[in-house]
């Protein structure tokens, strides 16, 4: 995530193309997986998800993982079939270090991404790196033709 | 030898003796009171307190945004122990105008760490909230978390001891005046034992003809109490009297003060006894000690005396007496002046008697978080060592469960004739399996035989979507044409097998979808028969319930029993689209020391493919838009487009439904402990009590995500050939690509890979522009 240029005011269309911005993952040693901005949408909690997004951002940049994956699993509370957060969840899991969990997170954000095709291949190379961790190198492979 | 020296050796004997007795005695006096001693210091050196976990119902998130109404917030609040202030809110305190309700939060640990007070103003429109502001300089909040309620305590068997330990530092000036004064004038004059005061008492009883002054101590007080039983030997008063001097000679006349207001019992509620101020300002004002008035003060200190003979909920107008009697030696020592003491005299005992206790009202769910606590923690870590357990208990929505079950079971007994009809009610939340509350019978205040856990039932046609998924996952479409013809099972040295329908009838050759839907046991166990009685049982195991059933083909129709919870873990993978989260009850555990000892946080597994999944889902729709559970849109509109199933067991001695909205899954099993027929079908029973509960819910209507590779077919649900959207019967229903009968979208939504060139184009330029 990249949180200092977070601004829930952005104008609309600047939003929309940080839709399609997917940012290249550092993936090596102990970089911090990061995301892209969290799209925004005409919702009546939108408040109270960028609240929590953005906090959860500025947890995962201080490497405060544990309190990330809290974060967002508050906002899935409130919003439990926004892919972004299920695919933050992954992002979490594979910062720490649990690489099975991101797998499977990540292929839950994409059960619920149904025509994001922001979001689908970033949660197919988030398992990708997860599966190359894991050592998984024919899934990692079969998992790079899907995007 | 002349008598008087006789004498004399018998004197000098005597004396020897005399001495070597009182020698003896003087060892044993001495051994005993190091016994005695090291009573005490084990006591008091060691932990000096069992403390019960405390469980806490998860937290209320407050959001523009979110469906609530304002009575619905004041009711959590009031669980929550928050009071209703009429002048400047004090954390813990609500106000309420028009459309605004004004509180303040009180610190609270959470797994992210310590959340201080928030002083908010929570505006509403309709039953929705509009904006959240601080009171105090009008800054708009995105999010604001309420401390949650206190819905319980897990104590030892034999007693049931309850306190909130407090320092020295946090016992308030005006109790431990108003405290020594009414209870111990001399407490720092003397070293336990007060002569004076004996004198004192003895003198007034005498003049009263009865016993109207005790003479004892704080300290001996807080012997009493701490280490010895209520007998009233010698030999206790002889012990006490020792201890009473030891305790004096070890310990500050702060320690000593600190432990009596942490160990003195104030009052019971139902069974928990309530020992400590901290805990009976909790109990009786809803507020810290810190924030008492002076009449308060006085009612508690005046209680010490008799809690039960001077409780101001059952005896206001004895509670009352004495509490002016308290507050008038408030004024005689000075400790308040004439006008508090006047305000204090005219102020109503209603603070006090107005409060329920939320603590164990909820014994279902309670039950159920202790049986997930022991897969960690031994029992002693859970009665002894004050941890706090935070839980994902929805009060609200539990509310819901109690009130409706009751109901609906008081009309079915009714209908029925059956007296004894229970029922038992899970609900959860879709996506991340949270229980939100759980209902083991119609008494929900009575800890007794939990049926949502421990209640194993056939479960009937509630098994059929498991087989359905097999088939699904086995070749089968939603249109696959199924034989729904009279079948028997001849299995050797064994009875024929002969399955009927619910209606007796045979309804011939059926679509797939429409022998879910209407739940026709031939088509069933035609088709589990063909995909293998094992492999559904596979099915069941990866769908959550991970034990062993006998492969008999009456599997097929459910003759197994599950409990309710089982049931539940069952249809929350159907729900989740296919992944297993194990259902939780439990967020997060805290030792007393506020560390974050375990969080239970999501995990999830994917256990089938959405696309399967889809097409079960879909079915699940089919089930209650026009199947068995059609009678649900009498209760709740068909565009919320509800996903379930209804059971039925054998002779009608199981009622279920289980089915879900956008937002909520709930399991609804209604029988009779004997197992004796109650007179219900799923949909005449289960599925009302499910309907009544979650529409008083804020429900979203069901959104079934489609997964890239579903095409759309009009199919003719007579001949169950290719049909188009102009014949009046047809009907529309996904398929996997490859195998629809007549594709709607000749090609499936493409995977972003496969998007065309253009577009895949348009994306890279755009993406460049920001690399």
């Amino acid at each position: 995530m990249n949180h200092s240029t977070y601004n829930s005011h952005l104008p609309l269309l600047q939003h929309f193309f940080f839709l399609f911005a997917i940012i290249s993952l550092g993936l090596q040693g102990c970089t911090v997986y990061k995301d892209t901005h969290y799209p925004q949408t005409e919702r009546n909690n939108q408040g109270a998800i960028d609240h929590l997004y953005k906090e959860a951002g500025q947890a995962i940049d201080r490497g405060k993982f544990n309190q990330a994956e809290i974060l967002i699993e508050r906002a899935l509370r409130i919003e439990p079939d926004n892919a972004h957060l299920w695919h933050s969840m992954g992002i979490i899991k594979f910062n720490q270090q649990n690489y099975a969990q991101s797998v499977q997170f990540g292929l839950k954000s994409n059960s619920l991404a149904a025509g994001d095709h922001s979001l689908t291949p970033k949660n197919w190379k988030l398992i990708e790196k997860a599966y190359e961790k894991l050592g998984q190198f024919d899934k990692a492979r079969e998992v790079h033709e899907k995007y | 030898m002349s008598p008087k020296k006789k004498t004399k050796k018998h004197r000098s004997l005597f004396s020897r003796v005399t001495i070597i007795f009182i020698l003896i005695a003087a060892g044993c006096f001495a051994l005993y009171v190091a016994y005695l001693d090291k009573v005490i210091l084990r006591k008091f050196d060691g932990k000096r307190w069992t403390l019960p976990a405390v469980v806490y119902a998860r937290p209320l998130e407050l959001y523009a945004g979110l469906s609530l109404s304002p009575n619905q917030l004041i009711k959590e609040l009031k669980l929550a122990g928050y009071r209703n202030e009429k002048q400047k809110l004090t954390p813990g305190g609500y106000s309420q105008t028009a459309e605004t309700v004004h509180l303040v939060t009180r610190d609270f640990y959470f797994p992210e760490g310590l959340q201080r007070s928030m002083n908010i103003s929570v505006t509403f429109s309709g039953n929705k909230i509009k904006n959240i502001s601080r009171t105090d300089s009008g800054e708009n909040v995105s999010i604001a978390r309420l401390d949650p309620a206190r819905i319980g305590s897990f104590h030892p068997k034999q007693h049931h001891e309850d306190r909130i330990v407090l320092t020295y530092a946090e016992l308030p000036e005006q109790l431990i005046k108003t405290l020594l004064a009414v209870e111990d004038q001399n407490f720092y004059s003397h070293r336990g034992l007060s002569p004076k005061s004996i004198a004192r008492a003895l003198w007034a009883n005498i003049r009263a003809g009865k016993t109207v002054q005790g003479g004892s101590t704080l300290t001996q007080q807080l012997v009493k109490n701490f280490f010895l039983s209520n007998q009233r030997t010698l030999r206790r008063k002889f012990n006490e009297a020792i201890m009473t001097l030891l305790l004096e000679a070890h310990y500050s006349k702060q320690e000593i003060l600190t432990a009596y207001a942490n160990e003195i019992f104030l009052g019971q509620d139902g069974a928990r006894a309530v020992h400590g101020f901290g805990l009976a300002s909790q109990f009786y004002f809803k507020r810290d000690l810190k924030d008492l008035s002076a009449s308060q003060t006085a009612l508690l200190v005046g209680m010490i005396k008799g809690p039960s003979y001077f409780d101001p909920r059952r005896h206001p107008k004895r509670a009352q007496s004495r509490r002016q009697l308290v507050l008038s030696i408030m004024r005689d020592r000075s400790i308040i002046d004439d006008n508090t003491l006047q305000q204090a005299l005219a102020s109503s005992l209603k603070e006090s008697t107005m409060t329920t206790s939320g603590f164990n009202r909820f014994p279902a769910f309670l039950d159920l978080v202790r049986r997930q606590l022991r897969n960690d923690y031994r029992e002693e870590d859970l009665t002894n060592d004050g941890m706090r357990i935070l839980t994902t208990l929805d009060p609200h929505v539990q509310w819901q469960v109690e009130e409706h079950l009751g109901e609906s079971l008081k009309n079915l007994r009714q209908s029925t004739g059956n007296k004894d009809l229970e029922g038992a009610v899970i609900v959860s939340s879709r996506e991340s399996a949270e229980i939100l509350a759980v209902a083991g019978g119609s008494r929900p205040l009575q800890a007794s035989f939990n049926r949502a856990l421990d209640a194993s039932r056939q479960v009937g046609s509630l098994i059929k979507p498991a087989l359905y998924l097999s088939a699904l996952e086995n070749k089968y479409t939603l249109a696959t044409a199924v034989d729904d013809r009279s079948i028997t099972l001849t299995n050797q040295g064994e009875k024929n097998w002969k399955p009927q329908n619910f209606d007796r009838k045979e309804h011939g050759r059926v679509a797939l979808y429409q022998a879910l839907a209407q739940s026709y046991n031939l088509a069933t166990v035609r088709v589990g028969l063909d995909v293998g009685v094992k492999k559904i049982i596979q099915t069941v195991n990866k769908l959550g319930i991970d034990r062993a059933f006998p492969p008999y083909p009456s599997f097929l129709l459910g003759a197994s029993s599950m409990s309710p919870i089982e049931v539940s873990q069952m249809y929350q993978t159907m729900a989740t689209g296919g992944f297993y989260i194990p259902q939780r009850a439990i967020n997060c555990v805290f030792a007393s020391d506020n560390t974050l000892l375990n969080r239970f946080g999501l995990s999830v597994e994917q256990r089938f493919t959405p696309e399967s999944m889809y097409l079960l889902n879909t079915a699940l729709q089919h089930v209650v838009s026009e199947g068995t559970g059609k009678t649900l849109s009498r209760f709740i509109p068909a565009s919320f487009k509800i996903a379930g199933k209804t059971g039925t067991s054998n002779d009608l001695r199981d009622s279920w439904f289980a089915g879900f909205s956008h937002d909520k899954l709930a399991v609804v099993w209604l029988g009779r402990d004997k197992n004796k027929p109650s007179g219900l079908t799923g949909a005449s029973g289960a599925l009302v009590a499910w309907a009544k509960i979650m529409r008083s819910l804020s429900l979203k209507p069901l959104q079934l995500t489609e997964p890239p590779g579903i095409l759309w077919s009009y199919v003719n649900p007579v001949t169950l050939e290719k049909s188009n959207r102009f014949h009046p019967q047809s009907i529309k229903l996904p398929f996997l690509q490859g195998t629809s009968p007549n594709p709607i979208n000749s090609e499936p939504r493409p995977p972003y890979n496969q998007l065309k060139k253009p577009i895949k184009s348009f994306l890279e330029k755009l993406r460049s522009l920001f690399n």
